[in-house]
């Protein structure tokens, strides 16, 4: 996964094949268990990909990590 | 209601001088096994001393030279059958009364064999003379088997009208009571059947219940009771025939494949399912051998009868080398098969439960199947909404 200068991803890699990011389709961001030792934050993104699928991502802002939500 | 009796008092002392020639002249004692004893099913009239319900070894040691023969359930009630189905081409009301005894009804067939005695004749002529039966004519149940004891071969007795005096000189062991309450009556000083009529039926009913009012009904020539004519069961029956004896259980497997191939390929079974299936087969030097196997749903391929089949062989294999193996599919459904469910999903998970239950007893632990189950649909972290939690059924 890569990100642009804007934070919005730019390509992501889907075993072991690299995809281009045709769209965001929507994007979105949640804020959870701050109240706790280990708070969640991320950004969403929901993307189009050059051939054709969709995959839902986010970028962890706590780690820094980009990841794929399978669920 | 005027009906036959045929009374076959040794059919299976007879059954088995038929399938072993050498038997015949010779004092005979057919055993069984009862539980944990072993005791006479039957004897010739030769084997003196020994009588049905006896303990084999006191029978054996009151008829020395007797031969002994382990009794063939099966085979006895094959030959009886063949002899019913004989009977049932002359009337179309038979009844099986027990092995060696039928009730055959003869109104309105006088008719068409020209008189009375030509009927009791035709029906004496369907019956295998070496069987020894005897037939007794009469206007109930009662009557009719308390002539067929009178007869002689090929003399049947009729029993008259006014059935009393008929009765009366003959003993109370005839009626179809209890041991228990025969030797009852004779305590009682009531050893004929005019003893028994001669009394109100208030007393003997008092006494010993309806088994009281039955031997009076009886001892008068009163039989209520209908003639219940035997269903013809439609049956697809297959055999063959091993060129040596067989052992291994793929052997008769794959003879019961090949059974089932033959059975399924029959225009009676086409479009249709069975309930039931019968294995059986003659074994080596010994008696015949039978295994009934119920199908949990009618079956109407070939596969899921050899898988259930091939199951009751493995379970229950037989007890020794098989000669020959048969197969009867019985209770055949029509052409409609199988009801669909309308609640498909209970008996998913009926069937998933005794899987589950199934796999617990082969693994002794819980089995490693899991499901997804939502704890928190709610949740905006989508990986909270659902859990992965061990399968309880």
């Amino acid at each position: 996964m890569a990100a642009g200068d804007d934070g919005f991803p730019q390509w992501v890699v889907l075993r072991g094949r690299r995809l281009e990011v045709a769209s965001i389709e929507d994007c979105w961001r949640i804020d959870e268990e701050w109240w706790r030792g280990r708070p969640i934050a991320r950004l969403y993104f929901e993307a189009l990909l050059t051939d054709g699928r969709r995959v839902t991502v986010y970028h962890d802002l706590v780690s820094g990590a980009w990841r794929r939500q399978s669920a | 209601m005027k009906l036959a009796c045929i009374l076959i008092s040794h059919l299976p002392v007879e059954a088995e001088r038929q399938r072993d020639p050498r038997l015949r002249g010779r004092p005979v004692v057919v055993a069984h096994g009862v539980g944990s004893r072993r005791l006479v099913l039957d004897c010739s009239p030769e084997a003196d001393g020994a009588r049905p319900g006896m303990p084999l070894e006191e029978a054996m040691g009151r008829c020395k030279g007797a031969a002994l023969v382990e009794a063939d359930p099966a085979h006895y009630q094959e030959v009886f059958d063949r002899l019913l189905e004989r009977l049932e081409e002359r009337s179309p009301e038979v009844e099986e009364a027990g092995l060696g005894l039928a009730y055959v009804r003869l109104d309105g067939l006088e008719a068409l064999y020209g008189g009375e005695a030509r009927l009791a004749a035709t029906l004496l002529h369907a019956i295998p003379r070496r069987l020894d039966a005897r037939m007794g004519i009469g206007g109930g149940k009662f009557p009719a088997y308390v002539a067929a004891t009178l007869a002689e071969l090929d003399r049947p007795v009729k029993a008259p009208d006014d059935v009393g005096p008929f009765l009366a000189p003959l003993g109370v062991d005839l009626l179809p009571v209890s041991w228990a309450v025969r030797a009852r009556l004779r305590g009682f000083g009531l050893r004929t059947l005019g003893d028994v009529a001669a009394l109100a039926v208030g007393p003997l009913q008092a006494q010993f219940g309806r088994d009281g009012r039955t031997a009076w009904e009886l001892a008068r020539g009163i039989d209520p009771r209908p003639l219940a004519p035997r269903t013809r069961e439609e049956t697809v029956v297959e055999a063959l025939s091993f060129s040596t004896p067989a052992v291994s259980l793929e052997t008769l497997a794959t003879a019961t494949d090949v059974l089932l191939g033959r059975a399924f390929s029959r225009p009676a079974l086409r479009g249709r399912y069975a309930r039931e299936a019968l294995l059986g087969g003659q074994l080596f030097r010994a008696a015949g051998w039978q295994r009934r196997v119920s199908f949990a749903q009618p079956v109407g391929d070939r596969q899921r009868a050899l898988y259930a089949l091939r199951h009751a062989l493995d379970t229950h294999p037989p007890p020794g080398p098989l000669e020959e193996l048969s197969l009867t599919l019985a209770r055949l459904t029509g052409e409609a098969g199988l009801q669909g469910s309308l609640f498909n999903d209970v008996r998913r998970q009926d069937n998933l439960r005794e899987a589950v239950r199934q796999l617990e007893a082969r693994l002794g632990r819980r089995p490693p199947i899991y499901q997804v189950r939502e704890v928190e649909s709610w949740s905006r972290i989508p990986e909270r909404r659902q859990a992965l939690v061990q399968y309880v059924p």
